[in-house]
């Protein structure tokens, strides 16, 4: 027993050390939640489904094949009149795009949909590249060279007025070049939403409802991260790069989204009523507030600093919302004109990450698990 | 020496024992530093990255570029191979511990208390006599042949291995670990899809049971691998136990090497009879190594440090979970959930111009994922932006600031650092970072 005693003797004040240095209190933020607490992930998963993210693909779909019908219209016989029905059919699609994007996962994430539909701002070299190339190739997920924001510099962009325009899709040279281009992206952008929506209709609706748990790889992590990566882009590419948030206050009116046709202050406040309403499991328009993020929070009972989180990050959704709509211009004009109110959109916009990125995955024990961990851990 | 100790240190015991140790160590660090490459860590972890994270006073250790960080895992695999065969054991030995070591302070984001106890083990492995039978070297030189060894050589293994498996256990007497099964009740429900086990870990109860149960083990394994009547269950605890933890947690080679390593506490005539039927026996005579007085003091100091080194927490004020201040070296292992953001915010002061930085611009998602829950690097990274903006933008003296928030064990986030403290003008040091705020 002599060993044991040896032991004992080294190990009881080292016990108590480790119990007196380990005693200072965390109070941070607030208790701990029960994480675990009972809530019916299958009844979210399935209101999110059917109320969200299916009508959402399915609206899309409709917009893009509308989009792939005018776009044959317009080859076929270049008119201002075809144009004005192109582009209409461009800005319905590209707002319904914008409702579709937090869903990378799944279906979409088999043909990267949101980075072959909307990477921006444009690669104009690139993209004319690969018209002068005739290479109608979109299989690049980091090329920006593709989706909307080639067609928004195509059909806004491309030349001076809309005569200039339509001449550039009007001859056998450059002009078939520019036709067959306009064609071939049409059609990858609608293949891959058929992929994406079929998918959803054949067997993934299944598999998200009944994905149920906390570990990675599970739809609600699934959810959680992707509504997060979605938010980011909102917050950084949106809102932050325009407004010299990030760049010592150097503007840069030309990033925003959809430059040429004007577009990026309707796409912003619909890309983030989309992240509202998939907060909130409210479907598009408002009709159906089913099982959503928020009751999840409500259920396991999340307190920050004395206020209940879930109504913490609806006041910032309020919040954000009502700084961007009250912008008097496209976001390239405010960035241009009035920087100090776009960045204070993008600094209301920051302030939601920290709710839904880091504590709402911390109270609800989901990991954030974009971040995959390229080693061991211990 | 002290009477009392003789019988730990200068006794003579078989060297059965170091033999087995030297063989699997050696045998899982070739293993491991191959397995390494294959996973393709040594471009993801040493090459993507533009930026380090240093160890404090190691700032001057750089990567080598692609060729040597190649190199440096071609010399630990192969002097693992060589420690493994006993064949020019002491380069060997030397050659393993410096690459190992090397890669290890490369960058700090990458740091597991399991790659530290390697460095140790290697550490100790350059002084303990484990070629001396069952080797190349004594096949090539047969005088080298020994078959016992002075007790310490073993001691010392066993006695790094019960500070591990104790400071981890007291490491875990903390109010979160005991009273609110925290990380635990977090980690466990995400794997019962686990056949059978994973029933239960959608249990509360389940995570208190292996907290409590986690915090005995580490408390007490070491004694009962010490005692004959008690070793073998031991032992079963131990492959249980890090069975377990390899089943539920991806903590790669730590599970073998304690599996391997604890094997150190069965007495000779284990070891013999395993290596009577692998290896033919190559003991032929008895000699005995006495210790030298610096390797006396080497050994005392050691032992000191290790004894010491994972209380300095006590030191700093406030919670080490919380501001991580004496965290490393100290067998934290699998303590807390943490996860947290940092945005740094720079400003000309002669201009006015201030900006975010989009940390991905800087770092990997992993280091941007552990700078934003340990001070020193946000420290680190501080710096890092102050030289880029002065060099690149002109900005002579840039103030830094930091909002950092980090949520600890599914609590929601608090301020971690002072958002006014200018980073910039602060250094790092062994002193309490005051501008951490109480959690």
């Amino acid at each position: 027993m002599k060993a044991f005693k040896w032991y004992l003797n080294i190990l009881i004040p080292l016990i108590l050390s480790g119990i007196f240095g380990a005693c200072d209190p965390i109070t941070n933020g607030g208790d701990q939640v029960d994480c675990n607490a009972a809530f019916d992930q299958q009844a979210m998963f399935q209101n999110i489904a059917d109320h969200l993210i299916i009508p959402a693909y399915t609206d899309l779909q409709k917009k893009v094949t509308n989009l792939v019908e005018e776009a044959d219209a317009f080859t076929a016989k270049p008119s201002v009149t075809q144009l004005e029905a192109l582009r209409n059919a461009f800005e319905t699609a590209y707002i319904s795009w914008q409702v579709a994007s937090p869903y990378e996962f799944g279906p979409a994430e088999e043909v990267f949909l949101r980075n072959s539909v909307n990477n921006f701002p444009l690669d104009i070299t690139a993209t004319q590249t690969l018209i002068d190339a005739e290479k109608y190739e979109f299989d690049q997920p980091d090329a920006f060279n593709k989706g909307f924001p080639a067609l928004d510099y195509l059909l806004y962009g491309i030349a001076e007025d809309n005569e200039a325009i339509i001449t550039k899709f009007a001859d056998n040279g450059i002009g078939k070049r520019h036709r067959q281009f306009l064609l071939a992206l049409v059609t990858d952008m609608q293949q891959r939403v058929a992929h994406t929506f079929n998918g959803w209709q054949n067997g993934y609706r299944e598999t998200f409802i009944n994905n149920t748990g906390k570990g990675a790889g599970t739809s609600l992590s699934l959810i959680i991260n992707q509504l997060n990566q979605n938010y980011e882009l909102i917050k950084r590419e949106k809102i932050g790069v325009p407004s010299g948030a990030m760049t010592l206050g150097f503007t840069y009116p030309d990033r925003v989204e959809a430059p040429y046709s004007g577009l990026s202050k309707i796409l912003a406040i619909t890309a983030l009523e989309t992240s509202q309403k998939l907060y909130l499991g409210m479907d598009h328009n408002g009709k159906v507030n089913g099982l959503g993020l928020d009751d999840y929070l409500e259920a396991v009972e999340a307190q920050k600093e004395g206020e209940a989180l879930n109504q913490l990050i609806q006041n910032q959704f309020e919040t954000v919302l009502n700084t961007l709509n009250t912008l008097p211009n496209s976001l390239a004009e405010t960035a241009r004109n009035e920087t100090e109110q776009l960045i204070e959109v993008y600094k209301e916009t920051a302030r939601q990450v920290l709710f839904l990125k880091t504590d709402m995955p911390a109270v609800l024990c989901v990991s954030i698990t974009y971040i995959d961990n390229p080693s061991d851990s211990d | 020496m002290l009477s009392c100790c003789e019988s730990y240190i200068s006794r003579t015991v078989s060297i059965a024992p170091l033999i087995t140790f030297r063989i699997l160590f050696g045998a899982l660090m070739m293993l491991g530093t191959i397995r390494f490459a294959y996973q393709g860590w040594i471009e993801r972890l040493y090459l993507e990255p533009k930026l380090f994270f240093k160890f404090y006073g190691f700032e001057w250790v750089q990567m080598p570029g692609e060729m040597g960080m190649y190199l440096l895992f071609t010399v630990a695999a192969i002097s693992a191979g060589m420690i493994m065969l006993g064949l020019f054991y002491r380069l060997a030995t030397i050659l393993f511990f410096l690459s190992f070591t090397y890669i290890e302070l490369i960058d700090a984001t990458n740091y597991l208390n399991h790659y530290y106890l390697v460095c140790l083990f290697a550490f100790l492995l350059i002084f303990l006599p484990a070629h001396r039978a069952y080797s190349l070297d004594t096949w090539r030189k047969p005088h080298l042949v020994q078959s016992h060894v002075p007790a310490w050589t073993i001691n010392i293994l066993i006695f790094q291995l019960t500070v591990v498996y104790t400071c981890a256990g007291i490491a875990k007497l903390n109010p979160d670990w005991l009273f609110k099964a925290m990380p635990l009740a977090i980690w466990l429900p995400e794997h019962t899809d686990i056949p059978i086990l994973g029933y239960f870990f959608q249990f509360k109860w389940v995570a208190y049971l292996f907290s409590w149960g986690g915090a005995i083990y580490d408390l007490s394994i070491a004694y009962f691998l010490m005692h004959k009547r008690t070793r073998l269950f031991a032992y079963l605890l131990v492959i249980l136990f890090h069975g377990m933890t390899y089943l539920l947690f991806n903590i790669g080679l730590f599970p073998f090497i304690m599996i391997f390593s604890t094997l150190i506490f069965f007495p000779a005539s284990f070891h013999t009879n395993i290596l009577r039927y692998t290896i033919p026996p190559s003991f032929h005579h008895t000699s005995q190594l006495t210790l030298r007085s610096s390797q006396n003091y080497l050994l005392i100091f050691f032992c000191l440090l290790q004894l010491l080194l994972p209380f300095r927490h006590l030191l700093y004020p406030g919670n080490v979970l919380w501001t991580e201040e004496g965290y490393r070296f100290a067998w934290r292992v699998m303590l807390v959930e943490k996860n947290g953001q940092a945005i740094f915010h720079i400003k000309d002061p002669t201009t006015g111009r201030s900006t975010d930085i989009i940390n991905g611009q800087y770092l990997t998602k992993f280091q941007e994922k552990q700078m934003s829950i340990q001070p020193d690097f946000m420290l680190q990274f501080a710096h890092h932006l102050k030289k880029e903006y002065q060099m690149k933008h002109g900005i002579e003296q840039p103030i830094i600031t930091v909002d950092a928030h980090i949520s600890l064990n599914a609590r929601p986030s608090k301020r971690l650092i002072d958002p006014n403290i200018n980073l910039a003008a602060i250094h790092d040091s062994f002193k309490p970072k005051e501008w951490i705020l109480k959690p």
